[in-house]
């Protein structure tokens, strides 16, 4: 038995998920993070970094990474994938003018062979701004249906109200779990 | 004699019941191992039927319609999956050999999709190309170039702000920026003033101007701006790619900076009639201003201060907005 079969077990005696939560800056990823966590969401900073957070949630223990988005940044985001679970990718729903950029920055993350076989949770967030684009039009902006080495769902949610913050979160981690589970 | 007699019987009592107990033991023992049987009987043959069922599908591919593929392919995949989850709840019961069996099944059947759905869906070049043709199309490029950085215009249909603007004066009513998320783009030699409190407040290519705003609730965005002058105040500042930009600032929490150089920072000034009630509207605190903490994403010395930014001195700073003129020359009225 290998390493990495006797982390995967202990994994899955304690029901812990990595999830990395990464997307462009001013997506709103530490927001997304905190108001998840019930915490004040009126004092967040731009990441410096990176904020870890370990929630329960549903019988589960959530580790959860928030990796600034910054450009000077995302060369860094790669030391992070290891063991990954489940990505989130936040988008900023009324930034029209950067869809291509977070396209392409997705695009090269689901590259990414370290990430193959995270669930990827796609948020569009920022629903409460007038203008924002739906989760639908951004599923075609984005062209998430080339997607086919992920399973992969978008849905809209807006950190600062906290609508459909759970609902997102609550479809991760059923899909990680039917796959943890699974021998691989 | 009696006591020895009396030993014998207890004795030979005890061992009965011990022997009827093993006898019990192992014959539930025996009715388990047929339960096990059965359930394994019963999860091979669904199993197999499932399998066959994909296998089925798959066979018939090629006599799907061309369009209705994609989603024939979905319909597989999806049934792969239930397979595959179907394997998993069972594995209790299962042997370590089925397990692997079963996985090495799954595998198969997802590996002979693919590459079924390779060889029927004509893959197209994978690559980021705009819908619209637009002009970038006609500078000899050729089509397979995966362009990441071609605008889609179409997107930005209906924007709140001012886009592709020279030497105007711009102004936006407390109404007008409501929790909307304002946008200046294209913006040159202009005097903008946004009285109210916006959600968001995006720059993008603004050069020469003079930007005073009301408090902005949560974030200021601004990317390629040159030789401006603004009086914010906002929960975050995101200055990136700028340079020469003197900041009247009020933050409440932190203001960052990624390649950005010659950024002076005073205290926020801009004033008018109902600055105090728009501070609490957007949810500011008006005596929180961090104005000093800045962090530059180029400068990680915590030892040395960045050279990117620093504090303009008070002498220098303008305190009177209303009789101001850039560089260029005066506002048109």
């Amino acid at each position: 038995m290998g390493f990495l079969t006797v982390l995967r077990k202990m994994k899955q005696k304690e029901k812990e998920m990595r999830i990395l939560m990464l997307g462009l800056d001013n997506a709103g990823k530490t927001t997304i993070l905190k108001r998840f966590n019930g915490e004040r969401i009126d004092t967040i900073s731009p990441t410096l970094g990176f904020n870890i957070k370990t929630l329960e949630h549903r019988d589960y223990k959530l580790n959860m990474w928030d990796v600034g988005g910054q450009k000077s940044l995302r060369s860094y985001w790669r030391n992070y994938f290891e063991c990954t679970d489940g990505l989130i990718w936040v988008v900023d729903s009324a930034d029209k003018r950067r869809l291509d950029d977070c396209r392409a920055e997705l695009f090269t993350l689901l590259k990414e062979e370290r990430l193959a076989g995270a669930t990827l949770l796609v948020f569009a967030n920022k629903q409460d701004l007038p203008g924002a684009f739906s989760a639908t039009e951004l599923q075609e902006i984005l062209e998430l249906a080339k997607i086919k080495t992920h399973h992969w769902k978008i849905i809209w949610c807006s950190a600062v109200t906290g609508e459909n913050l759970l609902s997102g979160i609550d479809w991760l981690i059923d899909d990680i779990a039917a796959r943890i589970f699974t021998l691989d | 004699m009696q006591e020895r007699s009396d030993k014998l019987t207890t004795s030979l009592n005890k061992r009965e019941l011990e022997r009827k107990l093993d006898i019990e033991k192992k014959l539930e023992g025996k009715q388990q191992l047929i339960a096990e049987h059965e359930q394994l009987e019963y999860f091979t043959k669904s199993f197999n039927e499932k399998r066959i069922a994909v296998e089925n599908a798959l066979k018939s591919s090629s006599s799907v319609d061309v369009v209705d593929l994609p989603k024939h392919f979905d319909t597989i995949y999806k049934s792969i999956l239930m397979l595959q989850k179907y394997g998993a709840s069972s594995k209790i019961f299962l042997r370590m050999y089925d397990v692997e069996r079963c996985h090495q099944t799954v595998h198969e059947l997802t590996v002979r999709t693919r590459e079924l759905e390779e060889n029927l869906i004509p893959k197209k070049k994978f690559g980021f190309k705009n819908k619209k043709p637009n002009i970038t199309d006609l500078n000899g490029r050729s089509e397979d170039v995966v362009d990441y950085a071609a605008p889609h215009q179409s997107y930005e249909e209906s924007i709140c702000g001012f886009e592709n603007r020279k030497n105007e004066t711009l102004i936006m009513q407390k109404s007008d920026v409501y929790k909307n998320d304002v946008v200046l783009q294209n913006i040159e030699n202009c005097l903008i003033k946004l009285y109210g409190t916006p959600s968001t407040l995006h720059l993008n290519h603004v050069r020469n101007c003079l930007i005073l705003s009301g408090p902005v609730s949560t974030s200021i965005f601004a990317e390629y701006c040159n030789d401006l002058k603004m009086a914010i105040a906002c929960q975050q500042l995101r200055l990136h790619s700028s340079s020469d930009i003197h900041i009247y600032l009020h933050v409440t929490s932190r203001a960052i900076m990624e390649d950005c150089n010659n950024i002076l920072i005073a205290p926020y000034n801009f004033k008018y009639d109902s600055l105090k009630e728009d501070f609490v509207t957007a949810g500011l605190d008006q005596n929180i201003n961090n104005w000093t903490s800045v962090d530059d994403f180029n400068w990680l010395n915590l030892q040395k201060k960045s050279p990117n930014w620093s504090i303009l001195q008070e002498h220098e700073r303008i305190s009177d907005w209303d009789n101001f003129t850039l560089p260029c020359g005066k506002f048109p009225d």
